[in-house]
């Protein structure tokens, strides 16, 4: 089938069949991830929720992926990728400089763990099975970067170890690539008759290994052509980790961490794979088991701001360039930025005079605000920003009347209207305006970043369906830019579409779908308040810090069963970005695990995208929401409102 | 004419926003790539959606344009080659070999669920070897069926089922052969027929092809009956390959509809009537009669046939069906296309072709019966 003329919906990296498609669509700032100084010598373990990127990463240090890179180097689109991975020293003008070795669990690694042996003899068949197909991939990978055919020319391939790995192996080691090949093809059939057989297996029958010996044969120094090496350096990427059973999965970590192989070793997994005490650490690095774990969307999330805007922006720029049917330069001239138009500004306008006339109406001509409404009176701006100040005003009037102890009427001074009118409330009259006004909210290249969560894949499915439209406007000859009003629109959908899907598609998806709901709802009621406490709105909730430890406590979980199925909702939408966690949030003069709603369901439930909105909740609470959904009282603001 | 060209003449045609665009062009879009392109009787140049863009233009309302769009989305079917292909390659895996097995079952008198003891029988391989497999048709894929069934003699499957006396004679002369080395001696002439034969072919809307009386009361006619012909011959004929006592007349068809079905079990029950062979109908995709165009969920299209209808396309063959070909011959009303052609059992609307009438078909057909003017 025909490659999708779609560009942003190729997803998976792995389904990119072209290698130059793939290195066109590849962002050179994705590397970021990467810190240049460690990458080679000690092992990496990147972790992400689907759609993070791990793949694609790993893709780029294949030998086919770097000769592909050094032959385009010289194209545009090419050349800061180029100069990127030459920073790193991975390739350089004469070509690669390292030989890049993937490999996926998924392939028949987890069904070892089903043979009826015992675990030390399964953990000998696993380390056999990844040597036979570790081999039998770096022969392939060092025959393509040296211009040879696989497997004709296997016999040019030297083997050549040094005393001290001779020496750890027990074995005879191979002495060239035919012979390397041969070992490596018999001991995977060995194990896949293993895999195979009916009849009982005996110690005898099964191939069986201490360690990754293929990481110990394998190496820069070993690897030769005519007496010279083949690569600078090695690396061994095993990818989708998350594939093994989760006792072969800690085996193998335990096996590459402690072993420190001469090579460099990746590793790649979704964050599923974790378990619950692992998820509800995530964004905290342990330092002493690992030199370094790295989980993608923690790491944009933790960068400078707007570093995730700059790469999706750079992703989505690649990306519409290569759009077959119709020219389009950038992604971001699809979309566009700004409302202050005059299409808007009728709306604006009444909408205005609307907040205006609740304004006289709830201060009724008391003095105490006079000069506050004498100002926005005189404020000079766009129709929008007098709107926003309206609005703003609204709020802090509000606020100021809620106080608990009432002050006297004294006039307000303008001072103080500014001391108080922070970017935050600003923010918060935006999103109450427009919501009121039927404005658009969601729109613009930087919202739709912020919508992403930190998560390329999120970004690509947001943002095709978009260009799809974009496209199609051009292709009836009309102009491909998107007002903000269809942006909008076309958003809401795709979300909406992806919320129905949720409980098929992600673990315990019926009720996560209920949990998130209730924290939807629950964030919306709050934000929606008429003083907007919490602004520019909530969008999390968090718990504390001793009622997390309960929560990873598996003794204490298994005694009531709320609080397991709450671990379990909660696991399943931290895998899968439902949640941003942040760990250890002073607040209250207490420590707070705070559970961030992933920016889409912020546009499902019409909050604001912004960081920062988060209400306390005991697990009880929560344990509440997996059977009933949260219902708002009556009355907003309690008894005094 | 290019992609995007007949994207944008479509949206034209179809009045679409650009927000229309985008939710059907990816849709359209796919099904081209994935199927509808790979129309055989196409014209050169010509793809799916430059012919629905054409073929959509020729109607004068939008109701009527949206209606037949709907059709196109909601009710076309489209047998794509590898589709073909696979129905071919499960044919006789899946519908032939399970008869066999239950015929050496009985022969070897043992449950028929002990299918290696079964299959590693000489009784097994001597009732598979006395099966005869015959094209009735170009569409009955010959050359793929072989292929997927290396386990069949290629003696014992033919391209037509026209049988030469040469031909009878040499199929004869390996069966002999075979037979010997199956059940170890040498196999005499008298037991050296074919117990099973059967008749492959791609699709049937109507079964009026292979089986018909022109009058009522006259004798059959269509391939069938010609078939049955040749086997009362050869019955008479002393160097005969089948024995009318002991024949099972099998009908393989890839692609059938329910009226098929019914109409050749009526049919073929009257033909055989008299005689004692047995017979049965295998049908690999069976089309049940509501895939079919109903009066009533799909009216709109229906009045749409009526409304665009060229009488010019009724012909002397066509009346074999009894009625007007609005609804395709027979009547039957399919909405099915085969990539090598469109049957005639489909809405007219879907097959007309614009060199012969004043409409045009989404996917034109070629028809067999070229008309001389």
């Amino acid at each position: 089938m025909r490659e999708p003329r779609n560009p942003f919906r190729f997803r998976a990296s792995e389904h990119i069949e072209s290698e130059e498609t793939y290195v066109r669509l590849f962002s050179p700032d994705v590397l970021d991830i990467l810190r240049i100084d460690e990458v080679w010598e000690k092992p990496q373990i990147i972790r992400s929720a689907p759609g993070g990127g791990k793949t694609s990463l790993f893709r780029l240090f294949t030998p086919r992926s770097l000769l592909t890179i050094h032959a385009l180097r010289t194209r545009e689109h090419s050349k800061d990728l180029f100069r990127r991975l030459k920073d790193m020293d991975a390739i350089d003008e004469n070509g690669p400089r390292v030989l890049g070795v993937l490999l996926s669990c998924s392939q028949s690694f987890a069904t070892l763990d089903d043979l009826d042996i015992d675990t030390i003899r399964k953990q000998r068949l696993l380390l056999s099975l990844l040597n036979a197909r570790f081999v039998l991939s770096a022969l392939q990978g060092a025959l393509l970067l040296k211009g040879m055919f696989f497997p004709e020319d296997l016999r040019f391939i030297e083997i050549k170890l040094n005393d001290a790995a001779s020496s750890q192996s027990s074995r005879p080691v191979p002495s060239n690539g035919k012979e390397l090949y041969d070992w490596a093809m018999e001991l995977e059939q060995s194990v896949c008759d293993a895999l195979d057989s009916f009849a009982p297996l005996t110690g005898g029958s099964l191939p069986g290994h201490d360690s990754l010996i293929s990481l110990r044969w394998i190496t820069a120094h070993s690897l030769k052509k005519n007496d010279a090496p083949i690569t600078q350096r090695v690396l061994f990427m095993l990818d989708d980790l998350h594939r093994l059973t989760s006792s072969q999965r800690r085996f193998l970590l335990d096996e590459i961490i402690s072993s420190r192989y001469p090579v460099g070793v990746w590793l790649a997994e979704r964050l599923e794979a974790l378990d619950v005490r692992e998820l509800l650490s995530s964004g905290i690095s342990n330092g002493r088991d690992y030199d370094r774990i790295v989980t993608i969307e923690d790491f944009w999330r933790g960068s400078a701001s707007k570093r995730f805007e700059k790469i999706v922006s750079n992703v989505a720029d690649r990306r519409s360039r290569d759009a077959k049917d119709v020219e389009i330069g950038t992604f971001s001239e699809c979309l566009q930025e700004s409302i202050d138009g005059t299409d808007w500004q009728d709306d604006f306008h009444k909408g205005t005079e609307i907040v205006e006339n609740r304004i006289r109406k709830l201060t009724n001509g008391k003095s105490k605000y006079a000069e506050w409404i004498k100002e926005r009176e005189h404020y000079e701006g766009s129709h929008r920003e007098i709107a926003i100040a309206w609005r703003s005003l609204e709020i802090l009037i509000e606020r100021d009347r809620r106080k608990a102890q009432q002050t006297f009427d004294f006039a307000l001074g303008v001072e103080d209207l500014e001391h108080r009118e922070v970017s935050s409330v600003k923010s918060a009259a935006e999103m109450f305006f427009c919501r009121e006004f039927n404005i658009p909210y969601y729109y613009g290249l930087s919202r739709l970043a912020s919508m992403a969560s930190s998560n390329i894949e999120q970004f690509l499915w947001l943002s095709g369906d978009l260009f799809e439209e974009a496209v199609s406007a051009v292709l009836l000859k009309q102009s491909g830019q998107l007002s903000p009003k269809d942006q909008e629109r076309i958003l809401k959908k795709t979300i909406k579409d992806r919320w129905s899907a949720l409980p098929q598609q992600i673990r315990y998806g019926t009720e996560v779908r209920m949990f998130l709901e209730s924290v939807g709802k629950f964030s919306r009621w709050e934000t929606d308040k008429p003083n907007a406490p919490y602004a520019p709105g909530v969008t999390g909730i968090a718990i504390s810090m001793a009622d997390r430890e309960k929560l990873i406590d598996l003794n204490f979980i298994k005694k009531d069963e709320a609080l397991l199925r709450l671990s379990r909702v909660l696991s399943s939408c931290i895998a899968h970005n439902l949640f941003e966690i942040t760990l250890n949030q002073r607040c209250k003069g207490q420590y707070w695990m705070v559970l961030n709603l992933n920016r889409i369901l912020c546009v499902y439930f019409g909050l604001p995208l912004q960081y920062g909105g988060w209400r306390e909740k005991t697990l009880r609470e929560l344990c509440d929401w997996l059977d009933k959904r949260f219902a708002s009282p009556r009355k907003l603001g309690g008894l005094f409102s | 004419m290019r992609e995007a060209l007949a994207e944008r003449l479509l949206a034209q045609v179809m009045e679409w926003t650009p927000a229309d665009v985008a939710s059907e062009r990816p849709l359209l879009q796919a099904m081209a790539a994935f199927k509808y392109d790979e129309y055989q009787q196409f014209a050169p140049g010509m793809r799916f959606v430059e012919s629905l863009a054409l073929w959509l233009n020729q109607f004068k309302t939008k109701p009527e344009r949206d209606a037949a769009y709907d059709f196109v989305k909601k009710r076309l079917i489209f047998f794509s080659n590898a589709e073909m292909a696979h129905f071919v390659s499960v044919a006789y895996p899946d519908h032939i070999r399970p008869l066999l097995i239950q015929n050496a079952a009985r022969a070897l008198n043992v449950p028929h669920r002990y299918v290696l003891k079964i299959t590693q029988s000489p009784e097994f391989h001597a009732i598979r070897r006395r099966c005869l497999f015959l094209g009735l048709s170009d569409g009955a894929r010959i050359d793929v069926f072989r292929r997927c069934n290396p386990e069949i003699s290629h003696e014992q499957i033919l391209q037509t089922y026209e049988l030469s006396k040469e031909k009878s004679g040499s199929v004869q002369e390996e069966l002999q052969k075979d037979l010997g080395s199956i059940i170890g001696r040498e196999a005499t002439s008298e037991e050296s027929y074919f117990r099973m034969i059967f008749l492959l072919d791609d699709f049937s809307g109507s079964g009026l092809s292979y089986l018909r009386r022109p009058e009522k009361d006259s004798p059959f006619s269509g391939k069938i009956a010609k078939f049955y012909k040749q086997l009362i011959n050869y019955f008479t004929d002393p160097a005969n390959i089948f024995n009318l006592d002991d024949l099972y007349v099998g009908i393989l068809l890839y692609v059938a509809t329910e009226k098929t079905r019914n109409y050749l079990e009526t049919a073929l029950s009257e033909l055989f009537e008299e005689s004692r062979v047995g017979w049965g109908i295998h049908i690999v995709q069976y089309l049940p009669h509501k895939v079919a165009c109903q009066t009533i969920s799909d009216k709109d299209f229906i009045d749409l046939a009526d409304c665009y209808y060229d009488s010019n396309a009724e012909d002397q063959h066509t009346k074999k069906g009894g009625k007007d070909v609005k609804c395709g011959f027979a009547g039957c009303g399919l909405p099915v296309v085969l990539s090598p052609n469109t049957p005639n059992n489909s809405m007219f609307l879907l097959w007309a072709n614009p060199e012969q009438h004043t409409v045009r078909g989404l996917f034109p057909r070629i028809s067999r019966h070229r008309s001389e003017s």
